[in-house]
């Protein structure tokens, strides 16, 4: 059986005392230990711990009143006071609730389940964090594609593609400083795309977005470029189309010093709404322009030996091939 | 969704919702309320309505002209009213919160261990309707040792016998469970009866159960007075059966304590039923340290002197008998998390 545990700070005279007070009411009665146990019913051992102020040795506060209380009675002595009197002495231990702490089932092995969900969901959180900023840095466009192998590099810097090897040449708009994604969906028909960079801008290049670019093994070196540059004295507005009704490949403004250079297709048509603010290169050479002043030329078309030719009449301009 | 907001505005109560009397228990607060569970009702031109709880009603009992009622709700520890149980709870969680109105308490309430399924609800339902937010049960035995101090958590048997009005429970409890408890349909309220019937067979003279019950706790005694004694004697008016008019006897504590024998033994009985069914180290521990009595019935007079002769046990009556039931009940409220365990609900 347990006993109670209790701090033995309560005077131990005192519960000696009592229980001297009660000895001597026995002995006074002339009664026995032994006789008292028999008529109460509670064994020696406790009635003699309570004469001698053991009160380690009584069981639980609540038994060891009741044992009080059936003591002071037997032997005629105010159990009331008796009762008070032993709750003094015996301390904190009677005053205070039985403790009471229920038998819990062993928790299961491993980490309990709210560390794990905590972990679960702090894991989660991190893996957001991380593909977020992984995600979030620099431009994924400019990611996604690879970059421009280091001999096409070369070979674009050279400029050393004159001929449009190829029958599909590229076409690619040389931007002034500001870098700009590729020029979308309008040229992304054209298949192996290659900008080429003006001499001051070596910087990053849009490269093909499709795969790494066939011609390294395929079509032999030059990427294909037409031979007629557009290049921008003013600002200028450049539609270019591939025949009437046709694909628009560019439509914008150049800007001064922009050039745009024509992918080698046949039948573009250019349209422009500053006639003398554009130049026309053919094979790097100047061109008679489209005419003076900011007119509007509509559909010239953009053959190179027309061009060398000298443009017809605005007049005529809009004359079928 | 509004219980909860009102949750804060109330104070969660215990209540000891016994056959007798009804014991309320607020958390932080204490005992706050001791009455009798009775209800006076009037009706009114068809209408029902509350006219009286408590100490109130309890003067009514058996005074009543036509048109009031007073109502005991519970008998035998179980609702036997419904709609009168719930008034009264009602009535009570009103009085603690200074009639507020969006009181809406967490109550628990303690049950006979031996109530069938259908009783619990009945008092779980009548508590919930009468605006508790949520209601849990607890056994009254269990509930009776933790408001004697009984060490109910450890590996050892402790025997509680909790006398109430209406029934007895006798539970044995270790490792904070009930071993074994059985709950006999005997408490104060079969005393006064036997009292009523012991006075009409041998003055004939009939008696209200409140002059029966003012015996009881006046000279009542479980065993008859040593050396042949009559003992201390009390005069006790009724009406005469024989010739009808009203008339005074006086009976002596020997008489009472003759008329008493019949439910006292049946306690004795149950005890001895319920040490019977005791496993071995359980009986082991229970006569080292004995049986403690609770309650009502406790208190009368060498009751305790009766079970020791009859079990050879050493009996204790708790101290505060009275309220241990409520102390218990209490005291699951204050330490709910601790005290789950011995929480329940019908849902």
């Amino acid at each position: 059986m347990k006993r109670l545990t209790r701090p033995e700070a309560a005077p131990v005279g005192e519960a000696a005392r009592l229980g001297e007070e009660l000895r001597d009411a026995r002995l006074a009665l002339g009664l026995s230990v032994e006789d008292l146990a028999a008529s109460l019913r509670i064994r020696r051992g406790y009635l003699v711990a309570l004469e001698e102020g053991r009160l380690r040795d009584l069981p639980a506060p609540a038994y060891a009143l009741g044992f009080v209380r059936s003591y002071a009675r037997a032997l005629g002595l105010d159990e009331g006071e008796m009762v008070r009197r032993f709750r003094e002495v015996s301390g904190p231990a009677v005053r205070r609730k039985t403790d009471l702490v229920f038998p819990e089932p062993v928790p299961e092995r491993g980490v309990p389940a709210g560390a794990v969900m905590l972990l679960g969901a702090v894991l989660a959180v991190g893996a957001y964090i991380g593909w977020y900023q992984w995600s979030g840095s620099g431009d994924r466009t400019v990611d996604a594609v690879p970059p421009l192998p280091p001999r096409l590099e070369q070979m674009a810097r050279d400029e050393s593609a004159p001929e449009p090897a190829a029958p599909e040449a590229s076409a690619g708009i040389v931007p002034p400083p500001t870098v700009q994604p590729a020029p979308s969906s309008a040229v992304a028909a054209t298949v192996p795309r290659v900008v080429v960079p003006t001499p001051a801008e070596p910087a990053p290049v849009p490269a093909p977005d499709i795969a790494p670019p066939p011609p390294v093994a395929a079509a032999p070196p030059q990427p294909a470029e037409g031979r007629v540059v557009l290049r921008a004295k003013a600002d200028s507005w450049v539609q270019v189309r591939e025949g009437r009704g046709g694909p628009v490949l560019v439509n914008r403004v150049l800007r001064p010093g922009e050039s745009w250079a024509a992918p080698a297709k046949e039948g573009l048509l250019l349209s422009t709404g500053n006639a003398g603010g554009l130049e026309i290169l053919v094979d790097g050479q100047v061109v008679p322009g489209l005419g003076p002043g900011r007119a509007v030329r509509r559909d010239v078309p953009m053959e190179p030996e027309r061009l060398k030719a000298g443009l017809p009449p605005p007049g005529a301009a809009t004359a079928p091939q | 969704m509004f219980s909860r907001l009102f949750g804060f505005l109330s104070a969660d109560m215990a209540i000891d919702l016994g056959t007798a009397n009804t014991l309320v228990y607020v958390k932080g607060r204490g005992i706050v309320l001791n009455e009798p569970s009775v209800v006076a009702i009037a009706d009114l031109r068809g209408r029902k309505q509350v006219l009286a709880v408590g100490e109130e009603a309890k003067l009514m009992l058996g005074r009543t002209p036509g048109n009031i009622a007073a109502i005991r709700p519970l008998r035998d520890g179980v609702i036997a009213d419904f709609e009168v149980a719930e008034e009264m709870i009602k009535h009570f969680i009103r009085k603690v919160h200074n009639r507020g109105r969006f009181a809406s308490p967490l109550i628990i309430v303690c049950v006979p261990s031996g109530s069938t399924a259908v009783e619990r609800r009945a008092i779980q339902e009548s508590a919930e309707s009468a605006g508790a937010r949520k209601v849990l049960l607890i056994e009254e035995p269990m509930a009776a040792a933790i408001g004697a101090g009984l060490p109910v958590t450890e590996p050892s048997g402790s025997m509680i016998v909790d006398i109430g009005g209406g029934t007895t429970e006798v539970a044995v409890i270790s490792l904070g469970g009930i071993v074994y408890a059985r709950s006999v349909r005997v408490g104060g309220d079969k005393m006064d009866e036997a009292i009523i019937n012991y006075i009409r067979r041998q003055f004939n003279l009939l008696i209200g159960e409140s002059s029966a019950e003012r015996i009881k706790m006046e000279i009542g005694a479980a065993a008859p007075p040593d050396h042949g004694e009559e003992g201390p004697l009390t005069e006790v008016k009724g009406r005469d059966l024989m010739n009808g008019v009203p008339r005074e006897v006086v009976v002596s504590q020997r008489q009472v304590a003759e008329s008493l024998s019949e439910p006292v033994s049946a306690i004795v009985e149950a005890v001895k039923v319920a040490l019977e069914n005791t496993p071995p180290e359980l009986a082991a521990d229970i006569v080292d340290k004995g049986i403690v009595l609770t309650g009502g019935g406790a208190l009368l007079y060498r009751l305790d002197e009766v079970l020791r002769d009859s079990t050879g046990l050493p009996v204790a009556v708790a101290e505060e008998a009275l309220s241990c039931v409520a102390l218990g009940t209490g005291r699951a409220l204050e330490e709910m998390k601790k005290l789950r365990q011995v929480l329940s609900s019908m849902y």
